[in-house]
């Protein structure tokens, strides 16, 4: 009971907090509010990212033509569907788009609710049409120029070469192997063909066969052991009287 | 004789009745906002009522929903003449970020003639108190056509 008798007593003599708007100038908004939209149509290039981006589509855009390509172009906010959510300032890529801090936003009619901005945007220069021949003359120009740069600059680039040149090449590249192999030098072995191996390997058997017919025993004929021995101690006599021999020879 | 005087006291106490119609209730906080000591709009006479048969103002927030849009029509023809509807916020003029739904079923436009309308989303106490004291303004107008 008691602080609230004191709190009443204090707000008696204080200043009241009412703010006194009809009766006076209406208040600042804070920094950085978001009110009514203000576009400028000589900064918009009409890339339409603000239309895309807006979420309640209250972006209008009539495109009219002109006679010489050039466009009229109005855009149309319609702040009764505006959410001030400012997306389209964001997104806008030449800042044509503010948001001011006046929000006394009331009206009786919707036009009062419209804010508008009609800019024109020009056509491009057309493009030059050139006929096959200046292509032509344009194109030898630039040739010659590159080719006098090469003589010039010293790193001569690799010239390049029509099929026909290349088939000449190659052509006097096999002349020059031929030639070679006729001339002589290192013949290179001629390849049989399998007639032919067949041939001489047949006749190889048939001399072998024939040599071991004429031959007969010409195989040397194993030794039995007994003459084995026989003609070793043949060998040891005839060693021993050698050795006599020399002997009394030499006394 | 003591129409003049009842039409000027009558003027200087407009009473709202306010209708729901769908709204996030961001405007709704907003307006019973507008009737605090700071932004005080009770000192120009403004009170809210909870009846529609008492009211000279209709404040209608929100897009019209499917749901509410028969109980909408009901009410507002329950306000007795002169009246004077206001549409709080971008909701009842267009739709706003709904425009298109399944829900949705129009403007306030296709119910009502709106008399004054608050842009914003939402519309800041100082604009809803604009809007309030035009209201009160056209309200006098419209009794003194009838009472001709």
């Amino acid at each position: 009971m008691l602080p609230y008798l004191t709190k009443a007593l204090t707000n008696l003599v204080k200043k009241p907090v009412t703010e006194k708007f009809p009766a006076g100038d209406p208040p600042k908004a804070a920094e950085g509010y978001r009110g009514r939209i203000q576009y400028d149509p000589e900064k918009c290039i009409n890339c339409g990212m603000c239309m895309r981006v807006c979420a309640p589509q209250c972006m209008h855009r009539d495109i009219e033509k002109l006679e010489n390509g050039d466009q009229k172009i109005t855009f149309t906010f319609d702040l009764t569907s505006c959410t001030f959510c400012s997306m389209c300032a964001d997104f806008c890529a030449r800042h044509a788009i503010t948001l001011t801090d006046d929000y006394m936003i009331v009206g009786t009619q919707p036009e009062d609710f419209l804010v508008t901005g009609t800019f024109v945007k020009k056509a491009p220069p057309p493009k030059p049409k050139f006929t096959p021949e200046q292509i032509a003359a344009m194109k030898a120009k630039a040739e010659a120029a590159k080719a006098a740069k090469a003589a010039a600059g010293g790193a001569a680039p690799k010239p390049k070469l029509t099929p026909e040149e290349i088939a000449e090449r190659k052509a006097k590249a096999e002349a020059a192997k031929a030639a070679k192999a006729v001339a002589g030098g290192a013949a290179p072995k001629p390849k049989l063909s399998p007639e032919e191996i067949a041939e001489r390997k047949a006749k190889a058997e048939a001399a072998k066969a024939a040599k071991a017919v004429a031959g007969g025993a010409a195989p040397k004929p194993k030794l039995s052991p007994e003459e084995i021995a026989e003609r070793k101690a043949k060998a040891e006599a005839a060693k021993a009287a050698k050795a006599a021999a020399s002997q009394q020879g030499e006394s | 004789m003591f129409d003049k005087l009842i039409d000027n006291s009558m003027a200087k106490s407009p009473w709202i009745f306010h209708i729901n119609a769908g709204s996030c209730n961001g405007c709704d906080i907003e307006l019973v906002s507008v009737l605090t000591p700071r932004y005080d709009a009770e000192r120009l006479g403004f009170r809210l009522t909870g009846t529609p048969r008492q009211a000279d103002i209709v404040v209608v927030s929100g897009p019209i929903t499917l749901q509410t849009r028969d109980r909408l029509v009901r009410t507002l023809a329950q306000v007795p003449e002169p009246r004077v509807v206001v549409s709080l916020g971008s909701c009842p003029r267009s739709g706003n970020v709904f425009k298109g739904s399944y829900a949705i079923d129009g403007p306030l436009d296709k119910y009502t003639h709106v008399d004054v309308s608050v842009g914003g989303c939402t519309p800041k106490p100082e604009a809803i108190v604009a809007a309030l004291a035009q209201a009160a303004e056209i309200l006098r107008e419209k009794r003194k056509e009838m009472h001709k």
